[in-house]
């Protein structure tokens, strides 16, 4: 942009604080455009900072983000500029805010110049891996095609190689890298799964993990994080929890992990129990004549006790 | 949340005036977000810290975009703004590197912000420059702009305040002395205006 060209000739030192102002006049002014997308990436700082834990990911998304930045700063400098490969390993277990992080991560890279769309285009192996030769690698550069300017979130990837050598998950693989090799910077892929089988599934694919140079791990949450997250998603939904609500929201966190540890869904299962919750005040509140507004807000004890019974 | 930009020549007391600005709203602490080029970060001062850490007598104190967040009393609640210190401007090229890399920032603020409070030595109100004007001329394309005539409390003729409505015309002039945290009521009205 020609006001860009101005205060960097200022900044060289070509032209003076004076003349580049003067001449900055003259240029029409982008500011509405500018501005509004600065605001725009602003706000989805905002909202990646406003989401609750998370520290390791958010500081790993400053560093992607200072990364595209100053290599897009030295490019304009003509200087020597690291090409930008974003392709991504998310590791972490169910509810742990993989595709929240996502789709944030998608228009925030719009936002800054990296992506021209912005978008994010789910996929699981179903959507990649036809049924008959020939088929798969047709279906994975649709998908591809479809990422175009976006981002590609390859849920569960490891269940790709799945079925061993003569499965047609490796007919997608092979067609993803050729398409990630092709199509450089025109969008960002992202694998996703659990931690354990995506180990597994990456020293298995050496080619494919040199391909991806960087991975997030998404911690589980802790419970007070978890007890944060329900009391947010009430707030949202313009409930509030009474006091002996929340002490019991903490007890039957801690219930629900204890029951199951290895397969606690983190935040889904909070999601779950919140949307429950809401049911069973609706059920106490049915039968009841001249409901309060505040009594439509409030959820007690016994609507959180009541999420446990089956 | 609104953005106001205190822009204006180098040693002129743009920060003094955004820290005591906000100890006259109330604050006794801030958190001042540092913006460079490359990166940004934030800390948490006492008021009277800051004002010992980042005002000086020596040009160029301020070498990024340091902003922090107002609260103004709004209704039955508060109201936030931010309001952004600016590294000062020289007419000249500057031999600095760094400065002029932190001058570069601050102008790519200027074309972008839509609120500017143009910060001026009111002890030179008889000889406003170029690059005064220039900033006030700037004034006309953003939404919302005002003329601070700083050190005030160090002006000795009667005839300065029309000296600097005559320089600017157009302009809202308020003059302010941030070392007394006086004229800081009609600011207040500006920024209350802006939200």
């Amino acid at each position: 942009m020609i006001h860009d060209d101005l205060i960097l000739q200022m900044e060289q030192g070509k032209i003076s604080v004076n003349e580049a102002l003067a001449a900055l006049h003259t240029v029409p002014i982008l500011k509405e455009n500018v501005c509004s997308q600065r605001q725009r990436l602003k706000d989805l700082q905002h909202e990646l900072d406003s989401l609750i834990g998370l520290h390791s990911v958010k500081s790993m998304i400053r560093e992607i983000q200072a990364f595209a930045q100053i290599q897009q700063y030295r490019a304009s400098l003509e200087l020597a500029s690291e090409p930008i490969v974003l392709h991504t390993i998310f590791m972490g277990n169910p509810g742990t805010g993989k595709t929240t992080v996502a789709r944030l991560i998608s228009k925030m890279l719009k936002e800054m110049g990296v992506l021209l769309k912005g978008h994010t285009v789910e996929v699981e192996r179903a959507d990649l891996v036809a049924e008959y030769i020939g088929q798969t690698a047709q279906k994975t550069r649709e998908a591809v095609k479809r990422a175009m300017g976006g981002l590609l979130f390859i849920d569960e990837a490891y269940s790709l190689a799945r079925g061993g050598e003569r499965d047609f998950g490796k007919e997608a693989i092979d067609t993803l890298v050729k398409a990630m090799e092709d199509n450089r910077g025109d969008f960002v892929v992202v694998l996703a799964g659990y931690p354990e089988p995506m180990n597994y599934f990456l020293t298995s694919n050496p080619g494919l993990r040199s391909r991806f140079p960087m991975t997030i791990h998404f911690p589980d949450y802790s419970d007070l994080e978890l007890f944060k997250i329900g009391e947010a998603m009430f707030e949202q939904r313009q409930y509030s929890l009474t006091k002996p609500a929340r002490r019991k929201m903490v007890e039957v966190i801690r219930q629900l992990r204890q029951e199951d540890p290895y397969n606690f869904g983190n935040a889904r299962v909070i999601r779950n129990m919140v949307e429950r919750a809401l049911r069973l005040q609706a059920v106490r509140l049915v039968a009841k004549t001249g409901v309060t507004k505040e009594e439509l807000m409030l959820i007690l004890a016994e609507d959180i006790q009541g999420v446990t019974d089956s | 949340m609104k953005q106001i930009l205190v822009v204006g020549k180098t040693n002129v007391g743009k920060t003094l005036f955004t820290l005591n600005f906000a100890a006259y709203l109330g604050m006794t602490s801030v958190q001042i977000t540092f913006r460079d080029i490359r990166t940004s970060h934030s800390k948490s001062f006492s008021i009277q810290e800051a004002i010992d850490l980042f005002v000086s007598d020596s040009e160029h104190q301020t070498k990024c975009l340091q902003s922090i967040i107002l609260a103004l009393p709004w209704g039955k609640g508060t109201k936030q703004c931010e309001l952004i210190d600016s590294t000062g401007l020289v007419p000249n090229i500057h031999p600095d590197l760094l400065i002029r890399q932190a001058m570069g920032q601050t102008l790519t603020m200027v074309r972008q912000i839509r609120h500017m409070l143009h910060i001026i030595d009111g002890t030179q109100h008889a000889q406003i420059d170029d690059l005064d004007r220039q900033l006030a001329n700037y004034g006309t394309y953003v939404t919302s702009y005002a003329v601070i005539a700083n050190k005030w409390d160090l002006v000795q003729s009667s005839h300065a305040l029309q000296d600097l409505k005559k320089a600017f015309p157009k302009q809202l002039v308020i003059p302010v002395s941030s070392l007394h945290k006086s004229g800081f009521r009609e600011v207040r009205t500006y920024v209350r205006n802006v939200l």
